[in-house]
């Protein structure tokens, strides 16, 4: 269900390519296999969190921006995927404003997308 | 007979109940002094609205353990979340006598609280409001349920 | 609303709901515990069921293992749904959280019941507000009321004077980082609530 509100969010008119994957070694084979540029990410997933997903993603050096969308809040969460390279930091669930607002924020999407 | 302000009515109504209601009412501000004391609460401690307004909480009634209770309050404060207390932990907040005077077995008045945070417009929790329940008679029967088990010696 | 006598039970995209709906809810509770006791909380994906009464030790897994558990009970009502919060701790924590509590002296069994309190305020409230947020219900919470402490967990149900047969369990076990610290928070709904969720989820779970 998560990535059904985290697909309702996204901006109306961006003309983007959007896959799901159900936990972290998903993810990583999506983006290795070169088919994304931009992840929303969630930390609380089986077989590979969040957090060891971004792990693999330093460790491997791959070319993709990060945006971690989670229920977990606490502060320290926070600093540790900023610390891990996430770009930003978005509690849930998510709305539509505040996405637009993180993807204009770091360009990804401009002022009429 | 048609009524001009009937938000008006609404909130007398409130008022009303909220000082008639047979639970103590205390509103208490970031340096615990008093904003509200409702007619539980005045007729229990002998002390009235206008001799506890903005006055501090621990200066008019010592016996309460400042330390306590501060320390689940400061958790209202700053987690804007509900706290609750139960006899067990501490019989009374405060010392009030039991309601029933002569009847009564219960040298005081038992319990229970909660405390919960008030909303104000710049969004921090800058007031609470404890809420105080009589419950000395469920503490009686508890105790003494608890002297009839260990009287018939074990789990009865 | 649906008043039937149909055994509950869930589909695989209500219990993902669910899981998600819990999964918001317990990252503020474990927001305010982090920042109560300045620690890192660990937050694992919450296990959700239907479950029989009978089943209800089995289930507890997280703390199977524990000699000695201690436990709290809240109850929660609001809009058709109701329901009860179990906190459980496995003792051996609750010397770790009263230090991170900063209580000083010793942990007598009041000492316990003072830090049971403190953690169920927190945990329980931020948890049943999250999901009632969530589900536009601001929910009543009843005084917490103690289970029993230092005992086994199977003490702490009696089946057979509980009125329950089923029971939608919602399992969500803390730990914290660094410190010897586990407890379970278990939602318990009963079979309306549950009837009666699944319809308000429903909107959640339509496809655009």
């Amino acid at each position: 269900m998560a990535r059904k509100q985290m697909a309702r969010a996204l901006p109306d008119n961006w003309e983007v390519e959007v896959s799901f994957a159900k936990h972290g070694e998903e993810a990583l084979e999506i983006i290795k296999a070169g088919g994304a540029e931009i992840m929303f990410l969630d930390l609380t997933m089986p077989v590979l969190d969040g957090y060891q997903t971004l792990e693999a993603i330093k460790a491997q050096d791959l070319p993709i921006m990060v945006i971690v969308v989670s229920g977990d809040i606490q502060p320290e969460a926070r600093d540790r995927v900023k610390k891990l390279g996430a770009l930003e930091f978005i509690k849930k669930p998510v709305d539509k404003e505040k996405a637009e607002q993180v993807l204009m924020e770091y360009g990804i999407i401009g002022g009429d997308a | 007979m048609s009524n001009p302000s009937p938000e008006l009515d609404d909130l007398h109504w409130l008022m009303d109940i909220l000082q008639t209601i047979d639970v103590g009412l205390v509103v208490l501000d970031r340096e615990y002094n008093i904003h509200l004391w409702n007619s539980f609460m005045e007729n229990h401690s002998g002390v009235r609205p206008d001799q506890v307004q903005n006055k501090c909480l621990f200066d008019l009634f010592p016996d309460v353990d400042e330390d306590w209770f501060r320390k689940k309050a400061e958790a209202v404060f700053l987690l804007k979340t509900r706290a609750f207390t139960i006899y067990e932990q501490r019989p009374y907040l405060l010392k009030f006598k039991n309601n029933h005077p002569i009847t009564g077995r219960a040298e005081f008045m038992y319990q229970n609280t909660t405390l919960i945070p008030l909303g104000s417009a710049d969004g921090n929790t800058n007031h609470i409001c404890l809420i105080i329940y009589d419950v000395t008679n469920a503490a009686m029967n508890k105790m003494d349920l608890k002297q009839i088990k260990d009287l018939l010696g074990g789990n009865a | 609303m649906p008043e039937n006598n149909e055994p509950i039970s869930l589909t695989e995209d209500e219990r993902d709901c669910y899981q998600e709906i819990t999964n918001v809810a317990m990252g503020q509770a474990a927001d305010r515990l982090a920042r109560l006791l300045d620690v890192y909380v660990v937050l694992p994906i919450p296990n959700v069921n239907i479950i029989e009464i009978s089943e209800f030790n089995m289930t507890l897994k997280a703390l199977e293992d524990a000699d000695s558990v201690s436990a709290v009970c809240q109850g929660f009502i609001g809009a058709g749904i109701a329901g009860e919060a179990l906190l459980i701790f496995n003792d051996a924590s609750l010397g770790d959280i009263a230090q991170l509590l900063k209580y000083t002296g010793e942990l007598d069994q009041h000492a316990e019941l003072e830090v049971l309190m403190d953690v169920a305020n927190v945990l329980n409230g931020a948890c049943i507000q999250g999901i009632g947020e969530q589900l536009n219900i601001p929910f009543n919470q009843s005084h917490p009321v103690v289970l029993g402490q230092h005992c086994n967990i199977s003490d702490l149900i009696n089946e057979k004077q509980a009125r329950w047969k089923r029971t939608m369990a919602i399992e969500i076990n803390y730990t914290i980082e660094g410190h010897n610290v586990n407890c379970d928070l278990i939602l318990l709904f009963t079979e309306d609530s549950v009837r009666h969720m699944n319809v308000l989820i429903s909107y959640l779970l339509e496809d655009d």
